[in-house]
């Protein structure tokens, strides 16, 4: 703490920042307001985006395998299944079928819709084959001239029975059936990649809205429909803004009393806030459901470093400095311990970008700019607002009073430091700590819910999907094992024989519910010859006939027009971490017993292709992110302290609140994924500030000769304060996420409203509980039953000269 | 790496002092070790068939008893058998991964042959818990290019001492037996590539097994040698050999494009029989009251003079049916390619379906012990505890 003399007094010893700040308030003012108009005007351009290559670790070999076979993967094309319901008897009605027509075509008039290969019972490619003495025989599934008499209906179900699409395009209990729609990457019209959220509107306003009835429900499910939805749930989360805007004003207001102050405040925030999205679309990003966390932070941590502002401005007042002078003296109090808390919060932020995810690294630099920016409002607009409009004498009395009212909470705080209690904090702490592990030890990695788990599981979208796997045969997880050949290689016996045993294999792997590939389709296609006897389903020798089949194998892309390339379609029953591991290890084990430097079975592509990658790199990025943190975190704190007791007594709290964290993530069934990835290092990130504050001005009391106790309740007086009022405010600025309809943005507002809160109860009783056994005043006389009048009266004395 | 590491007499040290053979034959392993990359193929005719809990649940085509045991086989070598009458099961010991399409145990005793893909027959001694191969496609192929050799070079003896009147009708069959010669060796070139469809023994020494373009292989030793007698049947469309049994000491071998013939000497001779239907028979059955053939699309044939006439079966679904047998009561019991079976009445002129679920698409069945009825197909295995076989009158 400095012990200066007056500032305007000795103008050589007031900071360079401070002059150039208050020597051109008018300006300050001006820039600001200039460049925040040009920012906001960016902002408004600043467009949500649910961009998926942005969310997986692109990276990982399985994706880049992927994604070089992309071409090849034509039957993983992005389809859209509307599934049309009757809730009467079946579907054999000729309401049914005609109301069916009008939906097929609806659907076939979206934009987006590839129209020649929509399918449905309506769609003339949807066909039957039979086997006759001749050879093959068929027609369209729909009878030509449907007309809904009970004979045509009764051709449409014998031709159904003969199709073999019963549990891919008509329901198991034929009380649906469904529209399966293609669609183009690029949109038609503008020849600009399809925009997700105009088709999934369109779908529910041409389709879902015109036709569903009391008797016919539209169930819809696809990719694009995921992301529709995604983009839609996070539009909304500009009303979670306000709500957190309105709340955080609410606080602000309570603990001030003065509007003045308040909006000032609140205004200097948003400012950073509009610099901060601007900025960012200037970079040339969007706004993804998970970056958007960053406006949040950046609210919540202006609000609170202005807090502290705001704190020693009123503390200047009380002195009886005028306007101008308390917030010039209050300023050059706060900016170094709000500059380097800043400092460690982008230290924080930044770490995140060791993490090659998307958005993971969009959060990373948003939130580093962010707390850049931040500083500089805090730095520069806020102190020069606040000397212009000063704060409310009434409210300066109205705090001066509260401070006694509010002295028995405090002084129960303070009470940590006693033996006992101290000793009865350690020890809950380490409870807590030690069942918090245990329960931990069921974290589960990646996403555990069925369905698209970006969405609630009561969501509209899971609801259809849950509708769909219960009446069909279909399953929402594939991964696709990638067979590489030589040229006009695909179908060679050898080749095939490998596939059916790896699919073999798979099959009697726990988790798998079938199995797929070129393999499958030559046995029924010879079978099929064979005039259906089931004795030739087999993959035949003859190498005539496996590269004739090669040609009709193309026809439904289960091979490639090179013949160089097949798939391997392996159906889940769920996207467990567990379940994707083994089928991994399974193929893994597989590959390198099989392939050669001609042929190769590669992993993977298919949802759970993507989600098993996913999961191993969110398991190691967890990991390193973990380490990391705390490294930097522990090295911090010796830097500051040049300390170890110091390290100790800050970082324990901050780690026992992120084994909390994981066993509150585990008993909440969050399993670590790419959204849970930034809260350890935000959570602890920020964490870490109020620690370093805490242990700051305890130090300075202990070194001043205060026992523990008498130190740390001077403390809680001015620093243990701001910390409170910091971790509400910080939990508060996330705790409206828990409403997003976007089930990740929930997940991460529910655990950072955690971290923030509870690192915050932790370094206001655990760290000081710690000091009481690692701490010693560096003053001989600390007993504090002989020496209380003397104390109090050097503690005054130090009060005095802080003050001037 | 290791090149450095030999000892003064300049072997190397990783490897035990043992003798020169032992040594090469232990390097030999080592290097095939490290060529795994090269030699992974698993050659499904070589290969051991994989244990799994599903091969129960997988293909199987085949069903049949040996004692109390019954016994199915299917795809990728997978063979099961149950003592329970089919409520659980184990799976035998297989030396092939080949797709096997038909088990036959004579007289229910203890030893037993199954036949499939790529000209394999194996055998059993132990009422089908181990399984031992007698015979693949290239011997198959082997032996009826040997028969036809015989019989090309025996028709040229005959040609030789022929009068004249019959020298046209020899050569000309000589040349159709040279043309199948040729062919013959032409599917030897081409590898192991025929499947067997069906296998059928008389006693433990007598037995047959027939496949694609009128292939049939005999053996009277049990399986040790086998013969073709492929010449001496009248096939010139090469039709395929769908199914071969003895019915009342006769033996049946029906197929493609309406094939049926009968011999009554252990087939050393044939008479071609002609019946109303033109297509494919899977399936034949039959005792001293009546044959019964079926086949595609509901198509079925029947024969009360041991083949000699055949008359239409109505059927009530157009189905294609892939085996028969004989029921308690006389009436014919028949398997197809769909969920349900058929039974026909008493007279056996007419196949009705029943009502019950029996299967996803059912290939062969067997009725246990205890009066359940086991069938396989798609799927594995169903077993109905308490079939009902009374067939609605219509």
């Amino acid at each position: 703490m400095k012990k200066q003399n007056d500032p305007a007094i000795e103008q050589d010893k007031v900071p360079f920042i401070e002059r150039l700040v208050f020597g051109n308030r008018l300006l300050v003012v001006l820039i600001f307001t200039a460049l925040t108009v040009y920012f906001g005007f960016h902002m408004m351009k600043l467009r949500p985006v649910a961009s998926f290559e942005r969310m997986i670790p692109v990276y990982h070999e399985f994706i880049k395998n992927a994604y070089n076979h992309s071409d090849d993967l034509k039957g993983l094309a992005n389809t859209v299944r509307v599934v049309v319901e009757t809730t009467e008897d079946d579907i054999f009605t000729k309401d049914y079928m005609l109301t069916l027509r009008d939906i097929h075509d609806a659907v076939f008039f979206v934009n987006g819709v590839d129209r020649q290969n929509l399918q449905s019972l309506w769609a003339s490619a949807v066909r039957y084959t039979e086997v006759t003495e001749e050879g093959f025989e068929g027609g369209t599934v729909m009878p030509n001239k449907f007309d809904g008499s009970p004979e045509a209906l009764n051709e449409l179900r014998n031709n159904i029975f003969r199709s073999g699409r019963i549990g891919s395009l008509i329901a198991n209990d034929f009380k649906s059936t469904a529209i399966i729609a293609p669609l183009y990457g690029l949109d038609p019209q503008t020849s600009e990649p399809l925009d997700y959220q105009e088709f999934s509107h369109n779908l529910e306003t041409q389709v879902r809205e015109k036709f569903q009835s009391d008797t016919i429900k539209i169930h819809v499910v696809g990719f694009a429909k995921i992301v529709g939805d995604l983009i839609d749930g996070a539009t909304r989360v500009g009303l979670f803004f306000l709500a957190a805007f309105l709340i955080l004003l609410g606080l602000l207001w309570y603990n001030s009393k003065c509007w003045r102050s308040t909006l000032i405040r609140a205004v200097s925030s948003i400012v950073a806030v509009v610099w901060q999205m601007g900025l960012f679309q200037l970079l040339g990003y969007g706004l993804n459901p998970y970056s958007m966390l960053v406006p949040f932070l950046m609210f919540a941590l202006g609000v609170s470093h202005g807090i502290q502002m705001f704190n020693a401005i009123v503390q200047q007042l009380v002195n009886g400095h005028g306007k101008l002078m308390a917030v010039r003296r209050a300023y050059r109090q706060v900016y170094l311990p709000g500059l380097s808390a800043l400092f460690t919060d982008g230290i924080g932020f930044s770490l995140l970008f060791i993490i090659a995810i998307g958005v993971i690294r969009d959060i990373a630099i948003g939130a580093t700019l962010g707390v850049a920016i931040v500083a500089l409002c805090d730095l520069c607009l806020l102190p020069v607002l606040m000397s212009y409009a000063g704060i409310s004498s009434k409210a300066v009395h109205k705090i001066v009073n509260r401070d006694d009212k509010e002295n028995l909470f405090w002084t129960l705080i303070a009470k940590v430091t006693k033996r006992p209690y101290a000793i009865g904090v350690i020890l809950s702490a380490l409870l807590l700590f030690v069942g918090a592990s245990y329960v931990r030890t069921d974290l589960k990695i990646g996403d555990l819910d069925a369905g698209a788990p970006e969405l609630r599981a009561d969501s509209r979208y899971n609801l259809d999907n849950d509708y769909i796997i219960n009446n069909y045969s279909t399953s929402s997880d594939l991964l696709v094992v990638m067979v590489e050949t030589p040229e006009d290689k695909c179908t060679d016996y050898e080749t095939l024989i490998n596939m059916e045993r790896l699919q073999w294999k798979l099959q009697n792997t726990p988790g798998v519910q079938s199995t797929e590939s070129m393999a499958n389709f030559i046995k029924n296609y010879l079978a099929g010859m064979s005039e259906g006897s089931l004795k030739m389903w087999s993959i035949p020798r003859d190498e005539t006939f496996l590269r004739y089949a090669s040609i009709k194998g193309l026809y439904e892309n289960w091979v490639t027009q090179k013949c160089n390339f097949a798939p391997i379609n392996v159906y889940l029953t769920d996207h467990k971490a567990e379940t994707l591991e083994r089928v991994v290890e399974v193929v893994r084990e597989f590959s390198s017993e099989v392939s050669t430097d001609e042929v190769r079975f590669l992993l993977a592509a298919g949802n759970s292709g993507i989600d098993a990658a996913t999961n191993i790199e969110v398991e190691k990025a967890n990991t390193l992110i973990t380490w990391v943190v705390y490294l930097v975190v522990i090295t911090v704190c010796f830097v500051t302290f040049r300390d170890l007791r110091a390290a100790i007594c800050i970082v324990f709290p901050l780690y026992i609140t992120s084994v909390l964290c994981e066993a509150l993530m585990t008993k909440l069934g969050i399993g670590i994924k790419v959204a849970t990835l930034p809260v350890i290092a935000v959570g602890v990130g920020i964490g870490i500030d109020y620690g370093i504050y805490i242990y700051n001005k305890l130090k300075y009391y202990l070194d001043l000769g205060f026992d523990v106790h008498r130190a740390y309740a001077e403390t809680l007086k001015t620093t243990g304060r701001a910390v409170f009022f910091t971790g509400v405010t910080l939990g508060v600025g996330v705790a409206t996420w828990v409403f997003s309809p976007i089930k990740f943005q929930a997940d991460m507002g529910i655990l950072l409203m955690f971290m923030f809160v509870w690192n915050m109860v932790g370094a206001l009783l655990v760290l000081p509980a710690l000091a009481v056994f690692l701490c010693k005043s560096t003053d001989v006389k600390t007993d504090t039953d002989t020496d209380t009048d003397e104390i109090d009266a050097k503690f005054l004395l130090v009060k005095e000269s802080m003050k001037n | 790496m290791w090149s450095d590491k030999t000892d003064d007499m300049g072997n190397w040290v990783w490897l035990p002092r043992t003798g020169g053979k032992l040594k090469a034959c232990m390097l030999l392993v080592i290097m095939l070790a490290f060529c795994t990359n090269v030699w992974a193929f698993e050659d499904p005719m070589e290969s051991t068939a994989i244990n799994s809990s599903l091969a129960s649940n997988s293909l199987l085509l085949d069903i049949t008893f040996s004692g109390d045991r019954i016994i199915a086989v299917g795809e990728m070598g997978h063979i099961i058998y149950s003592d329970d009458n089919g409520q659980s099961w184990q799976q035998a010991d297989v030396p092939v991964r080949v797709l096997l399409t038909s088990v036959v145990f004579p007289g229910g005793g203890q030893a037993g042959w199954a036949a499939g893909h790529a000209g394999i027959v194996l055998f059993s001694s132990d009422a089908g818990k181990t399984w031992v191969k007698q015979l693949d496609g290239r011997q198959v192929n082997q032996i009826l290019v040997d028969a036809y050799k015989t019989a090309v070079s025996e028709k040229k003896d005959h040609l030789g001492s022929a009068s004249k009147e019959e020298r046209g009708r020899l050569q000309a069959e000589l040349e159709e037996l040279e043309f199948q010669l040729s062919d013959a060796m032409g599917f030897a070139e081409e590898g192991p590539s025929r499947a067997l469809f069906d296998i059928c023994f008389r006693n433990e020494l007598e037995g047959y097994a027939v496949g694609p373009f009128g292939m049939i292989i005999q053996t009277l030793d049990g399986g040790k040698t086998w013969t073709s007698e492929a010449p001496s049947i009248d096939n010139p469309d090469a039709s395929h050999f769908m199914a071969i049994t003895f019915i009342d000491n006769t033996l049946f071998l029906a197929g493609e494009k309406g094939f049926i013939s009968r011999s009554f000497d252990g087939g050393k001779s044939w008479e071609r029989l002609e019946t109303p239907y033109n297509g494919t028979f899977f399936g034949l059955t039959g005792d001293a009251s009546g044959i019964m053939l079926v086949g595609l699309r509901g198509n079925a044939v029947v024969s009360f003079d041991r083949g000699k006439s055949w008359s239409t079966v109505k059927t009530e679904q157009k189905t294609t049916m892939s085996s028969a047998m004989i029921i308690s009561d006389g009436r014919i019991l028949v398997s197809q390619y769909a969920k349900s079976l058929m039974v026909s009445n008493n007279a056996r002129t007419r196949l009705s379906a029943l009502s019950w679920v029996a299967g996803k698409s059912v290939s062969s069945f067997v009725l246990g012990h205890d009066g359940s009825l086991i069938t396989v197909g798609v799927g594995g295995v169903t077993r109905i505890i308490d079939p009902d076989f009374s067939a609605k009158v219509n």
